[in-house]
């Protein structure tokens, strides 16, 4: 028989078949804050059961070391005491410098011969190709027919032109179906959400354009600061940090055609068709429907902040934006004059992540002592991961009177147990070779090509840096932003 | 004489709000358990395993009562991780004869816009005819097998004809003790992933080991029906070395090779490949609660049951 008669039925999660997961950064915060504890659920879950983790890395460490790292990240998860143990028991240590080749010689022959191998760079990018040139060079790689997987992080370059150099250099050592970019945006339940709701229902599909929506907002606000990561930030800003990848993914979901079907390119042929027809802004686009700010000091959850420009490791001149927003057109049938507003900065008032979709008023007011607005469907990502549907309503009593109610649906009070963190899921996908909520190379491209023109007009034109209050909702003037369309910004 | 629907609604409103005076989770199904006075406190263990899990309305039906015409309600609730009350809604309906088990009694208690599961508890016989009004006020009727089978009189192979009358009467039925199955099922179905499919094609017999004798029915029904087409010798064992969903599969082929699982806790199998591979696996929860919990999420037939049980005789 080709297919197991015997699975058929069996509601069970997929899962990957028997791999080695080789972690590059093995003592880096990345790996101990979030792929250990996202590995260790799937291992707790029972969603991995043959595999192998070897960890590399230039600190003297034994695999007893090693694993002691990894029992303090996982350590205060539940049932770490219980299944902990048989789970280090498979953990082990490579050391090597990342330009040595005898290591990754040594890395090779550790490395077991009947298993898929998963490659997770959790290391600065400027490390991205000494690593893949040298797994190349050993054969790592490709290892047909087993496979082999690369997973790398944000960001993927710093312009359009880095992006493909970084690509080409890549996709000349491993195929593009083996390249994993991720976005943890994408593995969180709502984003997610967001296909299922548009293309698992029938009712919203039908008012899922330019005659129904007035415009889409789509909010990434952050209440911390630049944190440990001044170095990165200077260079990156928030238009390169955020924008380019997480705010034009959600955008690219919300917008995008329904897919034949829900596999990674079918979906990802969507997402990139969209980003490829956000309008391109030119110059003055980019005065008049781009925003850029700084926070200054101020007071986030009753603490006194510094601002952005005493943050340590940031220069004292620096013209590094913490807060972006800008206006974006989609030149599609279906969203033709449709904007789509998008938001982002640190130090702002609260911590929020929403797509929200605002439909047009009715085409008549019937009763003028309405307080109503527009109906809004909004998808909470974080915190209270959920849905609202606004609609106006009688205020009940004699009175003819209406307010705007509001209809939730919270991930939390629907279902009993909570979603898994965004790396988790993610991580499973790569270890099955699941690419659906990976960025793919033409996507990334694409975004680049948006973003390019925007931070070279800032970069070299007088854009003023507008500068916010931290604890505020942002710079005022972004306010004038939304007013030039009709809109106002949700309430942080 | 029938208790107050609207008063029993009533005091449950009363209840949640002392129960979870802040925030409690959506209800997700309404639970309808026919139950004999006598059967009622086993049957509320079963329901007791989804508390934490689910928020649900639960109906306890107990007709023939001894102590006559009683009716009452209470709230519960359990804390999930955001302090959020999953709260059980109870209402308890005894009555000397059988009009606990009437819809017109229950019916109006039912959640209107949430999945209802009647858990029936009353034998086969009634449920071929669906007496009190089951299909037209459900969605789904949940029996457990194994337990049923155990009180039941007449036999294993008359059993087996009752329940399938009753899913040709196209009453959406789940056997919680086939749902209970999955970790045994998953455990042999890993036996044949990938590559390893092919060894199917050299399946001369097959050798199952379980505790239980409507289990027993059931994996070879299952098999039987996976491998149709094949002449392969299925022989069962009851083991009492085995407890509830535990057991083993030997497989044997045709040259004389063999391959096997067998279930060392309630969360692991042990795999022995025809390759001599050996492997140790995490198994799906099987938990009653969990169960439940798969049920109320997704109320509707295992269509492979159906073909397992007619291909078990």
């Amino acid at each position: 028989m080709e297919q197991n008669p015997f699975a058929e039925g069996l509601s069970v999660r997929r899962r990957p078949r028997p791999f080695t997961l080789l972690v590059f950064g093995a003592s880096g915060d990345l790996a101990n804050r979030k792929l250990y504890p996202a590995f260790f659920s799937l291992y707790k879950e029972g969603a991995i059961d043959d595999w192998s983790l070897i960890g590399f890395g230039r600190r003297p460490w034994s695999d007893a070391d090693y694993r002691q790292v990894i029992a303090t990240s996982i350590g205060k998860m539940p049932a770490a005491e219980t299944e902990g143990q048989a789970f280090l028991e498979r953990c082990c240590y490579v050391r090597g410098d990342i330009e040595e080749p005898e290591a990754y010689a040594r890395l090779a022959g550790t490395i077991s011969k009947e298993r898929d191998l998963i490659t997770y760079l959790a290391v600065p990018p400027e490390q991205y190709k000494p690593i893949i040139d040298q797994l190349y060079r050993v054969g790592l790689s490709n290892r047909s027919p087993l496979t082999s997987r690369l997973v790398v992080e944000k960001p993927f370059g710093r312009s359009g032109q880095e992006a493909e150099a970084l690509n080409n250099f890549i996709t000349e050592r491993y195929e593009e179906a083996s390249i994993f970019r991720i976005d943890h945006y994408l593995g969180k339940e709502t984003v997610q959400n967001i296909a299922v709701f548009r293309f698992g229902n029938g009712i919203f599909e039908p008012l899922w354009n330019n005659n129904y929506i007035h415009h889409v907002e789509i909010t990434v606000a952050e209440t911390v600061g630049v944190e440990k990561r001044a170095a990165y930030y200077e260079q990156s800003g928030a238009l390169r940090d955020m924008v380019q990848n997480h705010l034009l993914q959600l955008l690219a979901l919300v917008a995008m055609e329904p897919p034949t079907s829900f596999t990674s390119d079918m979906v990802r042929d969507e997402k990139v068709k969209i980003l490829r027809a956000l309008r391109p802004l030119s110059e003055l686009d980019i005065m008049a429907n781009t925003l850029r700010g700084q926070y200054k000091a101020g007071l986030i959850d009753g603490q006194v902040v510094p601002a952005y420009l005493d943050e340590p490791g940031v220069a004292s001149t620096s013209k590094t934006e913490t807060y972006a927003s800008l206006v974006a057109y989609i030149d599609s049938w279906r969203w033709y004059g449709v904007p789509f507003i998008l938001r982002t900065g640190k130090r702002l008032g609260r911590r929020v992540s929403e797509i929200a979709v605002h439909f047009k008023k009715p085409a008549m007011n019937l009763f003028p002592q309405a307080y109503g607005g527009a109906n809004q469907l909004v998808f909470r990502i974080q915190p209270d991961e959920g849905l609202t549907l606004y609609l106006n309503t009688k205020i009940p009593g004699l009175t003819d009177r209406s307010r705007t109610v509001s209809m939730d649906f919270l991930y939390g009070t629907g279902f009993g147990h909570p979603s898994p963190e965004a790396y988790e899921r993610l991580l499973l996908d790569a270890l099955i070779g699941d690419s659906t909520l990976y960025t793919r190379r033409d996507e990334v491209e694409a975004s680049w090509a948006f973003i390019d023109p925007i931070k070279k007009a800032w970069n070299v034109q007088a854009i003023p840096l507008h500068l916010y209050e931290a604890g505020s909702p942002g710079p005022i003037a972004a306010q004038g932003l939304a007013e030039r369309i009709g809109a106002h910004w949700r309430r942080l | 004489m029938y208790p107050k629907t609207s008063e029993l609604e009533q005091e449950l409103v009363t209840r949640l709000k002392e129960n979870a005076p802040g925030n409690s989770r959506a209800m997700s199904a309404t639970i309808i358990a026919l139950s004999s006075k006598a059967d009622a406190d086993e049957v509320d263990r079963w329901i007791e395993a989804l508390m934490g899990r689910r928020p649900a309305r639960l109906l306890h039906l107990r007709g023939f009562s001894p102590d006559g015409l009683h009716s009452w309600s209470s709230a519960r609730c359990a804390l999930d991780s955001q302090d959020r009350g999953i709260c059980f809604e109870d209402v308890y309906i005894e009555t000397p004869d059988d009009a606990a088990y009437q819809g017109r009694v229950w019916g109006p208690l039912v959640l209107r816009e949430l999945p209802a599961i009647l858990l029936w508890t009353l034998g086969p016989e009634l449920l071929i005819s669906c007496e009190y009004d089951c299909s037209e006020r459900v969605d789904v009727t949940i029996i457990n097998g194994s337990w049923d089978l155990r009180r039941y009189k007449r036999g294993i192979a008359l059993y087996r004809e009752s329940i399938l009358g009753a899913l040709n009467a196209s009453n959406p039925l789940v056997d919680i003790t086939w749902e209970r199955l999955l970790p045994l099922r998953y455990a042999f179905s890993r036996l044949f992933d990938g590559d390893y499919a092919k060894d199917i094609d050299d399946l001369r017999s097959v050798s199952i080991h379980v505790s239980d004798p409507w289990i027993l029915l059931l994996l070879k029904g299952w098999i039987h029906d996976r491998t149709r087409g094949q002449t392969i010798h299925i022989d069962g064992h009851l083991e009492t070395t085995y407890t509830e969903f535990s057991g083993s599969i030997i497989c044997d082929f045709s040259d004389d090779t063999s391959a096997g699982m067998e279930i060392v806790t309630s969360k692991s199998a042990r795999l022995q490949y025809r390759d001599g591979k050996v492997l140790q696996i995490s198994l799906p929860e099987s938990s009653m609660g969990a169960t439940l919990e798969r049920i109320v999420d997704s109320p509707v037939m295992d269509a492979l049951y159906k073909r397992a049980l007619l291909a078990a005789s």
